[in-house]
């Protein structure tokens, strides 16, 4: 049974690390750290909106310098891009719990590392350092005449160098935070809409009275959990004939497996064998036996072989 | 191989799909139409939905291998908690609490700080008026040409005076401007102040000190020409909010270095953490008072020229600060006490 269409199959991104929080039912879940590139396209939709909003706001200027006084036009560009800058974030990461326009649209989410309810105080202090990490540094970068005019070129390179060191800090920890993470006490995740994917055997024990081919008990416990997981993702994709070929390859070498009928059809042969491991190992787990690597080296070829075609 | 009945893991999976498949609808529409948008019915088994899940996420990680299933789940588990979990409060809401309990709560625990930076403020001014009055060309040594714009020892009494009783003539669109222009721009210097205290608060140190010293002397160049009444007059109605705000940055910026330098039992990042949210209510707190005192200096003081007006503002400019954030801020804090020994 799935309620979902195959199309809506798509692996989920392989997340760049991941961090637990524990929830007050003291289940830990794994947050997926949100990637730069990610974040940088959330800022770059995010950025996209204020200046959207900043030509509306212009155009309406324009306007009130006709119908009111002139000058009306000043104060609301000055004012508009200072809220904007500066209370844009604050203000959508209150109201949406944490996410942006872009943010959202990118999947993405502000939590509090240590996995307690996000505080509006964190949100305002979050998007403070923003201006300093970010406006600032490039300010350096792109015109560094108008940084720190007047001051000795060893301080001016000094603040430049920090103000730079500032804008890499993303990058300098593992969990990709920036200043106003670090003040805050916050981070951003990745919570993307993942689907429930078909059963991979529906009826395990039927896929087992079909197949062709049977394995010993020595056989799969060669392998463990982690190789079985890799099968199930390969067998997911259902890649061309040569790939299946190749890891069928493997598997026989490393299991001595003596039926060369496989070569003709790799996949069955895969698939018999994922049904087969799979069952093993589940059937070890209920014993409390957990193997979740493989066995090194291989299994010497028996003298008779131990496999009889159905 | 024995022969193997429905794996334990499928039948798992069978049994518990449906509310997997209920809870995930319910999040999808939160999600993307707020959480107004679920019916009655539909909050009223979320949090059930949830805790279903998530015991079954942790049954999974026990008895299945099915990798796919496992992420699913915490996925799910994730997107589920956040709904459970993240309260929305009313930006009304927000905004009351944080004039009446968190920006006099915040500045109330950076007391000390408070003192320190006024103290580093006080120096800087104390130096340079010192330092200026011995010899007045030291002026250039603090204050920017392009910031003094022409107020400088070697300028005339009447020069000097003019600068203070100057705007009468500016019409009001052009202080609306004027005012809007000092607002943001001080708010910017503020808000640096604040985050410079990460970096061990030297830079806070400096830039106090620094302020101190160009309003010292600022203040021996008109005392020497007796202007000192006319000079205060002009300077305090905006200054007591304007300086109390750079004082209450600067302080901000100190609590955070502090954070850092001696994080005490906690770790250092743990620290930063919990410290930066206190520190940062008092700059948003700073900002909005940059932000009164920007009003303040364009439109009040460039319309009115009389001594006294002026005095009567910045006394009841410092009135309401002393009664806001002093007496409010340690009353909260005393009343905080108390509910939190019961």
């Amino acid at each position: 049974m799935s309620a979902e269409p195959p199309s809506r199959e798509e692996t989920p991104q392989a997340p760049t690390s991941s961090r637990p929080i524990i929830t007050p039912e003291g289940v830990a879940l794994e947050m997926h750290v949100a990637g730069t590139f990610a974040r940088a396209m959330a800022f770059a939709i995010d950025m996209g909106v204020i200046l959207m909003a900043l030509c509306a706001l212009w155009l309406l200027a324009l306007l009130g310098d006709q119908l009111l006084w002139e000058g009306v036009s000043a104060i609301a560009l000055t004012l508009g891009l200072f809220v904007l800058r500066n209370f844009y974030f604050t203000f959508f990461e209150l109201r949406w719990r944490g996410r942006t326009p872009g943010k959202r649209l990118m999947g993405l989410r502000v939590v509090d590392a240590r996995g307690g309810a996000l505080s509006a105080a964190a949100i305002f202090v979050r998007n403070l350092t923003r201006e300093l990490e970010l406006f600032l540094p490039l300010v350096v970068l792109f015109v560094p005449g108008t940084f720190w005019p007047n001051a000795p070129w060893a301080a001016q390179f000094f603040a430049a160098s920090w103000a730079l060191v500032l804008l890499i800090m993303p990058w300098l920890n593992r969990d990709r935070l920036r200043v106003g993470d670090l003040i805050a006490g916050t981070m951003v995740v990745s919570t993307p809409r993942l689907y429930l994917r078909h059963f991979m055997y529906e009826d395990l024990a039927a896929a087992q009275r079909t197949a062709v081919y049977v394995f010993t008990a020595e056989q799969l416990d060669m392998y463990g959990i982690y190789e079985m997981q890799v099968l199930e993702n390969l067998l997911r994709q259902s890649p061309g004939t040569s790939a299946m070929h190749a890891v069928a390859q493997t598997i026989t070498q490393k299991i001595a497996f003596m039926d060369i009928r496989w070569q003709a059809d790799p996949g069955q042969f895969l698939r018999d064998f994922y049904a087969a491991l799979r069952a093993r190992r589940e059937q070890r787990l209920l014993f409390g036996e957990r193997q979740e690597n493989k066995k090194m080296g291989s299994l010497q070829a028996p003298s008779s072989p131990p496999t009889q075609p159905r | 191989m024995s022969a193997l009945t429905t794996l334990r893991s499928v039948q798992f999976r069978k049994e518990r799909e449906s509310t997997w498949y209920e809870l995930e609808a319910i999040v999808d529409k939160i999600e993307s139409r707020g959480i107004t948008s679920a019916s009655a019915q539909e909050l009223s088994r979320l949090p059930h939905l949830y805790r279903a899940t998530l015991s079954s996420l942790s049954v999974a990680r026990t008895i299945s291998l099915d990798r796919s299933l496992i992420t699913y789940l915490e996925g799910l588990c994730a997107r589920s908690y956040f709904c459970v979990y993240t309260t929305r409060r009313r930006p009304r809401e927000v905004v009351l609490d944080f004039f009446l309990r968190d920006f006099p709560l915040a500045v109330h625990r950076m007391r000390w700080h408070l003192l320190l930076s006024t103290g580093l403020l006080m120096l800087g001014v104390l130096v340079a008026f010192i330092m200026v009055s011995q010899q007045p060309q030291m002026f250039h040594t603090f204050v920017d040409a392009s910031y003094a714009s022409g107020r400088s020892p070697a300028a005339s009494t009447e020069e000097l005076r003019a600068v203070l009783f100057d705007g009468s003539e500016l019409a009001a669109s052009e202080l609306g401007q004027f005012a809007s222009v000092l607002m943001t721009h001080n708010a910017r210097i503020g808000l640096l102040c604040f985050v410079l205290g990460i970096v061990f608060g030297v830079p806070v140190i400096y830039l106090l000190f620094q302020n101190g010293a160009v309003l010292g002397a600022f203040i021996s160049l008109y005392a020497s020409r007796g202007l000192s009444v006319e000079l205060f007059s002009w300077l305090l109605p905006h200054g007591i909010t304007e300086i109390l705000a750079v004082l209450l940055c600067g302080a901000a910026g100190l609590y955070i270095g502090e954070s850092v330098i001696f994080p005490g039992k906690h770790s250092r990042l743990g620290n930063l953490a919990r410290r930066g949210r206190v520190a940062g209510v008092v700059a948003i707190g700073a900002v909005l008072m940059f932000m009164v005192a920007g009003l303040i200096e364009g439109i009040f003081r460039q319309s009115v020229q009389h001594i006294g007006t002026r005095y009567t503002m910045a006394t009841l400019t410092a009135c309401f600060w002393l009664l806001y954030l002093g007496v409010h801020g340690s009353l909260t804090a005393r009343r905080r006490e108390v509910a939190d020994e019961r």
